[in-house]
């Protein structure tokens, strides 16, 4: 198996002809082009930093997922782009949270893409795409899935602007994460931003803390999870919301903070910083891998 | 021509070559290479010429060069090989490009109308694609049940993102009922790429009044611009040049014709089949049917498949009584027209010939049942001499093909006792003398060599005093001069075989440019007597009156509880889609000459080796 970071949270699993996608992104803003279309929501101005060479023509993907429907996750674009590729050679699955009464205009997008198999999903509900095992778990935040990829050589799990407790004044774990203790996997990929919002309600000025998991909070769930390795995702882009001004330290900055943490809370997980293009192979050895990640005995 | 006459069309001419220069400029070819061979603006390039401008059939070598820009006056030729300018879609898209245009506007219109989202066009066409490099303008047509329901233009961007933003525009607009989801699924979508090279529509072509049924006019004040492209024509009924250029201005451009500069560009013209899975190339608005035969004996399913859909046609409109139609007018929706008694008896004569060829009973039964209604209706109508006398004439032959003699005695002696009475009339004249000669009896058939030399007269003094003369008119000439060996047979064959235009059409007349399906019909009619001697003349017309025939496919712009009534009928010209039967009845007796000569030599052949 080997696993591909595409930019910002996009990785791309492939083993054998098969490929899943999980929150691939590859076309930011452009002066001619500024605005990042979500597949469902509203959109934002984005930039990946730094920007992935990647194209959605180098892929042909069985199955398209997304951790939830934040444009820089779920770009219309790039989606339309992928699933068109295989319009005349296989079916597709795009796998996505379920959202109630608005997965119908999510279902209508892919309207011209029969071949698509749009698919809302719940905790625990599995697919079998190629030669991969498809399962989705929900976390802290609604409307958003983390995702677990599987093969007998080992597994990915995905999780995507996460927080700590779903009651975001609260600082300590939530039972969610229970429901990941041990899991084990090869690669685990994660964000550790620790967004913060300044927001206006009723004309009152707010900051909120924590939005998504900090450096330290993520090591905390890692070292519950005990992967063999980590990554961050997620921190990597600068976005221009139309109703919120976010601020996220540099990347170097929580990466740093986040290996100071889990050398200390996990030691005998390997943590890997990526940039876009970094490859993982997982029980594959070869000259185009970047990290080695042997098989679990 | 006279001295002033020769400056006008220096004039013209130079205006021309100036509107070549900008866009050659703009395209980026060497100016130093570009050919002129129009009077008096003489150029001959550094080397072999990459571009040249001349007059109609005035560049020879033809052979790895491409026609930029044609028409009656001037033309202009590139040169294929050259890697810049780089070759363009307008010219030359492929049956791949054409297909993946029309995949754009769909999916693109589609993908808008379910969620208000613009697909990239990355999506829809490979990267590699000459669609996401090439920039050109391009007008997104809808036609939903065969009505007009959308039309937009964008200029000047990369093909595909022009296909797909004239697609998204024209879902709203404003001058029709926006489109649905649904609405979309039954639409056919047309698309129009257009050349930048913008020649100046003179006004020694305004005057002359030939409309270019296959380009696309733009009028501007300086300001403001108005557009017609070849799908008006499916819309609007013109009465002529100057009424198009009129409707142009004020209409579309909103200002007076007298302020306005028109222009006129090369288009590159698809609509999606009706099942949306492949794009046919339109020439105006009528499906191009290239055909690779070059024989007629080739031909021969084409023929038979041609004629069965014609005779078919006109056989659908008979009424119980034995009337037919004239006209089917896709714009008078469902009100067929009348024409008149001549035209009549003329379709008993077509559809008789068809039924002795074809061993249709049913075509039998319909020219029995047309000339009997015919013959009763006409007897008691105060018809003029020469409409009795023309339809005495085709009611003479279609007794001939039926065998019925005493019918061919009686319009014989009608003819005998009418004629001397008749002042010269060239279609009367030629239809009596070809039915007389044919009727066995040596009285009738003097008058009808009689006839016969009076029409040949006239015809050569017209020829010679340079007179305005229709084709079609004089068409049996063709086959009376070969029949009654006349001297001028091989002048007459001369004139109508240099008088062919390169699509295969023959002009309505010598000083028109314009070719309708009646009067080419016609002659196809007349040439098929001797396919011997007029084959590759046949072949070309044949192909080009095949084009003009009805096909399912090519009704997109008729109402669909109307289209029946088309099918198999032929459009009337290029700028005009009414059906006349007479076209049909022209084409018939041409494809039953044709095959009826096929089986004749065919038994011939037999007989031979047996």
């Amino acid at each position: 198996m080997k696993v591909t970071f595409i930019a910002h949270a996009g990785i791309s699993i492939t083993e054998k002809e098969s490929e899943v996608l999980i929150d691939s992104w590859f076309t930011d803003s452009t002066v001619a082009r500024p605005l990042i279309q979500p597949l469902w929501g509203f959109p934002t101005i984005d930039f990946q930093i730094p920007k992935t060479e990647d194209r959605p023509s180098n892929h042909n993907p069985d199955a398209v997922l997304i951790s939830h429907f934040h444009s820089h996750h779920s770009p219309h674009g790039d989606i339309m782009a992928l699933v068109a590729q295989s319009e005349d050679t296989k079916r597709t699955l795009f796998g996505h949270p379920d959202v109630g009464e608005h997965n119908k205009p999510v279902k209508e997008t892919f309207a011209i893409w029969p071949h698509v198999d749009v698919t809302p999903m719940q905790d625990g509900d599995v697919r079998q795409v190629g030669a991969f095992s498809v399962r989705a778990r929900t976390q802290t935040v609604p409307n958003h899935l983390a995702w677990e990829i599987s093969t007998p050589l080992g597994s990915v799990l995905h999780i995507a602007d996460p927080i700590f407790n779903k009651k975001n004044t609260e600082r300590v774990m939530d039972a969610v994460w229970e429901s990941f203790h041990d899991l084990q996997p090869s690669a685990l990929f994660i964000n550790a931003g620790g967004n913060s919002l300044r927001r206006e309600k009723d004309g009152v000025r707010q900051v909120l803390e924590s939005c998504s998991v900090s450096p330290v909070e993520a090591a905390q769930i890692v070292a519950r999870i005990r992967p063999q390795t980590v990554s961050l995702i997620g921190c990597y882009n600068h976005s221009i919301w139309k109703n919120r001004q976010e601020y996220i330290p540099p990347a170097g900055q929580i990466e740093e903070e986040f290996y100071w943490a889990l050398s200390w809370l996990a030691p005998d997980i390997k943590f890997v910083p990526v940039k876009p293009g970094h490859t993982f192979g997982i029980g594959e050895q070869s000259e185009t891998v970047d990290t080695y990640i042997a098989p679990r005995p | 021509m006279s001295v002033l006459g020769d400056f006008r069309a220096y004039k013209e001419n130079r205006l021309r070559v100036e509107a070549v220069f900008e866009w050659a400029k703009r395209r980026r070819y060497d100016d130093s290479q570009i050919q002129v061979l129009l009077p008096h603006l003489e150029r001959s390039p550094v080397g072999t010429p990459t571009l040249v401008v001349c007059g109609p059939g005035g560049w020879t070598t033809t052979q790895g060069w491409s026609p930029r820009f044609r028409s009656s006056v001037v033309e202009v030729w590139a040169r294929n090989d050259l890697p810049h300018p780089s070759p363009s879609l307008v010219w030359d898209a492929n049956e791949e490009e054409k297909r993946q245009m029309l995949r754009v506007a769909r999916k693109t219109a589609q993908h808008f109308l379910a969620t208000q989202k613009v697909l990239p066009t990355i999506v829809l066409a490979p990267e590699s694609s000459r669609l996401h490099t090439e920039r050109v303008s391009a007008d997104v047509t809808y036609w939903v049940d065969g009505y007009l329901r959308a039309s937009m233009i964008v200029e000047n961007k990369p093909c595909a993102e022009a296909v797909a933003t004239a697609a998204v525009r024209a879902l709203h607009d404003a001058r029709f009922k926006p489109l649905t989801y649904e609405e979309l699924e039954r639409a056919r979508i047309e698309i129009t790429l257009w050349s930048d090279l913008f020649m100046p529509l003179t006004s020694s072509e305004i005057a002359r009044g030939d409309i270019y049924f296959e380009k696309l006019y733009v009028a501007t004040d300086g300001t403001r611009r108005g557009w017609y492209l070849p799908e008006v024509f499916n819309c609007v009924q013109f009465t002529g040049l100057a009424h198009l250029l009129d409707s142009l201005a004020r209409q579309k451009g909103g200002f007076s014709p007298a302020q306005a500069s028109v222009y006129m560009t090369e288009v590159t013209d698809i609509i999606e089949s009706s099942d949306h899975t492949q794009p046919f190339s339109l020439t105006g608005s009528v499906i191009q049917k290239s055909l690779s035969q070059t024989t007629i004996a080739e031909l021969r399913a084409d023929i038979e498949h041609g004629a069965r859909a014609a005779a078919q046609h006109l056989m659908s409109l008979q009424t119980e009584d034995g009337w037919l139609p004239g006209i089917v007018d896709p714009m008078r929706r469902g009100n067929p027209c009348a024409v008149s008694w001549p035209h009549l008896t003329f379709m008993a004569w077509a559809l008789g010939e068809w039924a002795v060829v074809s061993q249709s009973k049913e075509a039998l039964s319909s020219t029995e049942k047309l000339a009997a209604y015919c013959r009763s209706a006409i007897k008691g109508l105060p018809l003029s001499v020469r409409k009795r006398i023309s339809c005495a004439a085709y009611l003479g032959k279609a007794a001939c093909a039926r065998g019925d003699g005493r019918m061919v005695a009686e319009q014989q002696d009608i003819l005998v006792q009418l004629m001397p009475t008749l002042p010269f009339e060239p279609i009367a004249y030629l239809q009596s003398a070809s039915f007389l000669v044919h009727a066995g009896d040596s009285t009738a058939g003097k008058v009808g060599e009689a006839l016969f030399q009076k029409a040949l007269q006239e015809f050569l003094n017209g020829r010679e005093k340079g007179s305005n003369i229709s084709l079609a008119s004089y068409a049996e000439l063709i086959t009376l001069t070969r029949e009654l060996d006349s001297p001028h047979e091989l002048n007459i064959r001369e004139w109508y075989t240099s008088r062919q235009h390169a699509d295969g059409s023959f002009p309505n007349t010598t000083t028109s440019h314009f070719s309708y399906s009646r009067g080419t019909g016609k002659v196809f009619e007349a040439m098929a007597r001797y396919p011997d001697v007029y084959e590759t003349q046949i072949v070309r017309s044949f192909e080009w009156l095949r084009q003009m025939q009805y096909p399912v496919e090519g009704l997109y712009f008729v109402p669909t509880l109307e289209q029946n009534a088309l099918v198999g009928g032929f459009r009337h010209d290029m700028g005009n889609p009414q059906a006349w039967v007479d076209a049909s009845g022209h084409f018939l007796i041409g494809c039953a000459r044709l095959l009826g000569s096929s089986k004749q030599s065919r038994q011939k052949s037999v007989l031979q080796s047996d």
